[in-house]
């Protein structure tokens, strides 16, 4: 022990006293202050572990590379300076030579995760955050980075021993670029040559996609298993450290030294074996569990379908996910939905639902069809009419002894339950999840009984990627509006739930709506914003303030100036990954914003483009010009253009009071195209009021035309105007 | 200077005479013609970037290191410094016999290419130079602040994963694999105009890149210029 005291007294007046140890600190400092002001993350608007963790990866990366060098360095300086020979004479054993050097790089590296940690704990303070909460995520990027630390180090010192020249430095780059490179920018699209359980060797937990922070739900979802990662890594760090050990200089190792490395080569690897296997299982059954579903909803594109080039491909694929929209009209509809829900603790769920359905079709039917997500189990089903319920997969259908007229109702009772969590991306993410400190249970998962029968995920066959299928979630739209009366209750759930309807007292939620039921839990709160009720993460109350503000001054004029109702009664700030998975669900009653999207000067420009898609993808009639593409050799191309600006400006006038000529710079259509904005033009010197009701005048009869018929809005400012003049 | 084509005779046989030379010089060939052999590509552009803009600076870092590392790492260079010559005129000859042989393989290979698509790979080629020019200037750097092939060998594996991984770090703007954006081969095609106003992108970035190196270079030489007493 004494003689490693030496060593590693003697490693450590080495490593502070070259100069060039310095400069990953440096790259470091530089590197977060690159990250703080040159992509001006500060007041953006994010909230501060957001923006952490944006970049969190690229450091560790970075800290990687430098510390992996390092530790090649530390075994090649001694080497190639021929001091090792000389040290092999002396009294020095194997052991305590390589572990002197392994603990000055390991003490290297920690060094710069305890700066790491320093700067999260700093930086998340100047949130209003709790102290246990900081203290968590602090122990997650501890455990992140320690543990890559150290099993980089060891496969440093590796490479350095096997590989006797300047290119054990190039191993590893190599190495990391092998381990990383496969889950790196994961989408969630694992090719062929991919198996996406290889993504769990990795020298840090990278089970998530883009980042491990999911706004409300936090860290929950990867902090245990992240911590059970870390924890095989460590043994896997010391499992090749005791190899280095055994394989290093084997002629001068004593007797008592190779049992002692035996037993601890034995040792380490059972327990590397124990703790990865842990691991592995965790991920592998949602990996399968998304495998299964899958397979379960799996269609294919056409049987005869010929691949032509990758962007024709994917146009092909969009249009088949359009056709497949759930937009087919059902006769019957629930009018009132009692629903008991109680919550429990690993994603388990039971509930008793009374329903109230009514046929509001103009025939007799003794048929009614249900969608339940087929991972609940029905326990009872009756009513007081005498039906029969029959569940098959997703669909329940009650066959009625006696038909049901037109316009009659008739109540029944489902008692059902079971486990319901549900992932997406190759199981590297939870689309709906019940947990102890995070709820989501958005329509998609079906949790609730849907009229009609609904597809609840559309999957298609895709021979390029691993799993063989890709996975959407649907959109689920309702033709009549249901009264829900919610009464929910929880077990071992500890944070605050919200739904998409208000609630009216301590676990009742009260509400018609035509969207259908959300349910969301966690570290959020709920505001009311000119009217909507905003359901957003503590730190992003604020900002949601203003910017849903200007959403409701652009909903308002879509109301006024074209009678578009569609200024929704609640909205939810979702992270990235689960807004892309919902977002196609948004309606007049539910809408969702990204929290990941910063906003900044072009907020106006933002709301416009997002406001100017939920009109396209809205149930409301739209004019068929509102579609993008279209050639330019089509005799209305550039009208089309035209009322499209015009529709957009319109809704822009109604944040920023600012005329069209102004917002419509640095347009370069050519010279058909000037003509006819010269015309707007010329309107516009009547006052903006005057082009609005031109606008509105154009989307009237756009809306009145054809697709066959052409567009002119020459001579549809004509007649404008003369309408106007009388 | 005097006896620079000996030296260059000198240096050439050293590199032919050792296995690991010449696999280094035979890796980029076999790796292009696996590449263009085993993954069928529908735009040109992708196997472009493949081999000029990921591949080949491997290869330039990997030879420009071989040829440092022939007198710095053997110690030999102290006793070169010794001599009575400009010691910026050393550098420069040991980068210039590196690129000759680098750009004359990778010469090699434009050729082969050429007779497939076209006079475009000329032009990505061209296009690549800026970026060639600034691993190399990288390294040099690497070179004389360690004095050791090690430095130079850090500073080119370091911007290539910059490069490689860090590509969404350094923003649209700053890319260095360019080639494998169809717009990008457009502009070299001149389908867009070359001097049309949205196009200046393109100039810029490697502009930007042959400026940094350029400033990069120069330091680097004169951080080798032996101190004035």
């Amino acid at each position: 022990m004494k003689q490693l005291k030496n060593n590693f007294q003697y490693e450590w007046l080495l490593l502070i006293r070259n100069k060039f140890l310095a400069i990953p600190i440096v790259i470091n400092i530089i590197a977060w202050v690159y990250v703080l002001y040159e992509k001006s993350l500060l007041g953006s608007g994010t909230t501060v572990e957001n923006q952490f963790y944006t970049y969190f990866i690229w450091i560790l990366l970075l800290n990687l590379f430098l510390i992996g060098i390092i530790a090649v360095y530390i075994v090649n300086r001694d080497r190639d300076s021929k001091f090792e020979q000389l040290a092999m004479t002396y009294q020095v054993k194997n052991w305590q030579w390589l572990t002197g050097k392994w603990l000055i790089a390991q003490v290297y590296g920690q060094i710069l995760t305890v700066l790491t940690v320093m700067i999260q704990i700093i930086w998340f303070f100047t949130a209003p955050m709790t102290a246990a909460e900081v203290l968590k995520q602090s122990i997650y990027t501890f455990a992140q980075m320690g543990g890559a630390f150290l099993i980089i180090v060891s496969f440093g010192f590796l490479c350095a021993v096997l590989i006797p020249n300047i290119f054990s430095y190039l191993a590893i780059p190599a190495l990391i670029i092998v381990s990383v490179f496969l889950p790196f920018d994961y989408t969630g699209m694992a090719l062929e040559f991919d198996n996406p359980r290889l993504h769990l060797l990795t020298p840090f937990d990278f089970m998530f996609v883009g980042k491990p922070y999911e706004g409300i739900w936090g860290i929950e979802r990867v902090f245990q298993s992240t911590l059970i990662h870390q924890m095989a890594v460590i043994v896997i760090a010391i499992l090749v450290f005791a190899f280095i050990l055994f394989i290093f200089k084997r002629n001068r190792r004593s007797k008592g030294e190779k049992q002692l490395l035996l037993a601890l080569l034995s040792i380490t690897t059972a327990m590397a074996i124990v703790i990865s296997f842990i691991r592995f299982t965790d991920y592998n059954q949602g990996f399968k569990q998304y495998v299964e579903t899958g397979n379960f909803y799996i269609d294919t594109l056409l049987s005869d379908y010929k691949r032509g080039t990758e962007e024709e491909y994917y146009e092909d694929i969009n249009k088949y996910y359009d056709e497949m929209q759930d937009d087919e009209h059902y006769d019957f509809s629930i009018e009132i939905s009692d629903l008991d829900i109680l919550l429990k603790e690993d994603h388990q769920l039971e509930a008793t639902n009374q329903l109230t359905i009514k046929n509001n079709g103009e025939e007799a039917a003794d048929e009614v069809l249900l969608t339940l997500n087929h991972q609940l189990n029905i326990t009872a089903c009756h009513s007081e009419r005498e039906l029969s319920c029959s569940a098959d997969g997703d669909f329940i259908t009650l066959t009625l002894a006696q038909p049901i007229q037109p316009n009659e109702e008739f109540e029944m009772k489902l008692t059902y339950g079971g486990e319901i969590l549900q992932y997406f991306d190759e199981g590297s993410g939870e689309s709906a999840f019940i947990d102890k400190r995070r709820v989501f249970l958005p329509k998609s998962a079906g949790w609730y009984p849907l009229i009609g029968k609904r597809t609840l995920f559309q999957v298609l066959e895709d021979e390029q990627l691993y799993v063989k299928f890709q996975i959407r979630n649907t959109r689920l739209v309702e033709d009549f509006p249901t009264q829900y009366n919610v009464s929910l209750q929880s077990e071992g759930v500890e944070v605050p739930l919200l739904m998409s309807i208000p609630k009216t007292e301590n676990g009742k939620f009260t509400g018609t709506t035509k969207h259908g039921l959300e349910l969301i839990g966690g570290n959020m709160v709920e505001q009311e914003v000119a009217g909507i009720r905003v359901i957003s993460h503590p730190q992003l109350q604020e900002s949601m303030s203003s910017i849903v503000n200007k959403y409701h001054q652009a909903w308002a004029g879509l109301k006024e100036w074209f009678d578009l109702d569609l200024m929704p009664k609640t909205i939810a700030v979702l992270p990235n990954n689960q807004y892309y998975n919902q977002v196609q669900n948004m309606t007049e009653d539910f809408y969702l914003l990204n929290e990941d999207t910063v906003y900044g000067e072009g907020i106006e420009e933002y709301i416009v483009n997002d406001l100017y898609l939920q009109v396209l993808r809205s149930g409301i009639p739209h004019p068929e010009t509102f579609s993008d593409g279209g050639s330019s050799e089509e005799a209305d191309f550039y009208d089309r253009i035209i009322f499209d600006e015009l529709f957009n400006w319109s809704i822009y006038y109604q944040m920023e009071k600012e005329s069209f000529t102004k917002y419509n710079t640095d347009q370069d259509w050519g010279t058909k195209y000037d003509q006819k904005i010269e015309r707007i033009k010329e309107m516009e010197k009547q006052g903006d009021e005057y082009l609005l009701a031109f606008t509105r005048y154009l989307y009237d009869a756009s809306n009145k035309l054809g697709n066959s018929k052409e567009f002119n809005i020459e001579r549809l400012a004509d007649a404008f105007e003369k309408e106007m003049k009388e | 200077m005097s006896g620079m084509f000996f030296r260059c005779r000198l240096f050439f046989k050293k590199w032919v005479s050792s296995i690991y030379g010449i696999a280094l010089l035979a890796a980029i060939p076999i790796a292009a013609i696996i590449l263009y052999h085993d993954f069928y590509y529908e735009e040109t552009g992708k196997l472009l970037s493949l081999i000029f803009e990921q591949l080949a600076p491997i290869w330039l870092i990997l030879i420009l290191q071989r040829y440092f590392s022939i007198e710095f790492d053997s110690g030999f260079f102290t006793q070169v410094v010794t001599y009575p010559i400009a010691r910026y005129k050393f550098l420069l000859e040991r980068f210039l016999f590196a690129c000759m042989l680098f750009f004359i393989m990778l010469g090699i290979i434009a050729l082969v290419l050429t007779s497939i698509f076209g006079a475009i790979i000329w032009k990505a080629f061209l296009y690549t130079l800026p970026l060639y020019f600034f691993y190399s200037a990288v390294m040099l750097i690497g070179l004389v602040i360690s004095k050791r092939s090690l430095g130079a060998l850090l500073g080119g594996i370091f911007l290539f994963l910059l490069s490689f991984i860090g590509a969404p770090l350094l923003g649209q703007a700053l890319q260095m694999i360019m080639l494998k954006y169809g717009s990008v081969i457009y502009f070299l095609e001149g389908k867009t105009g070359y001097a049309f106003a949205d196009n200046d992108l393109y100039y810029y970035n490697r502009l930007m890149y042959m400026g940094f190196g350029i400033i990069l270079f120069i330091l680097a030489l004169i951080k080798f210029q032996r101190k004035p007493v």
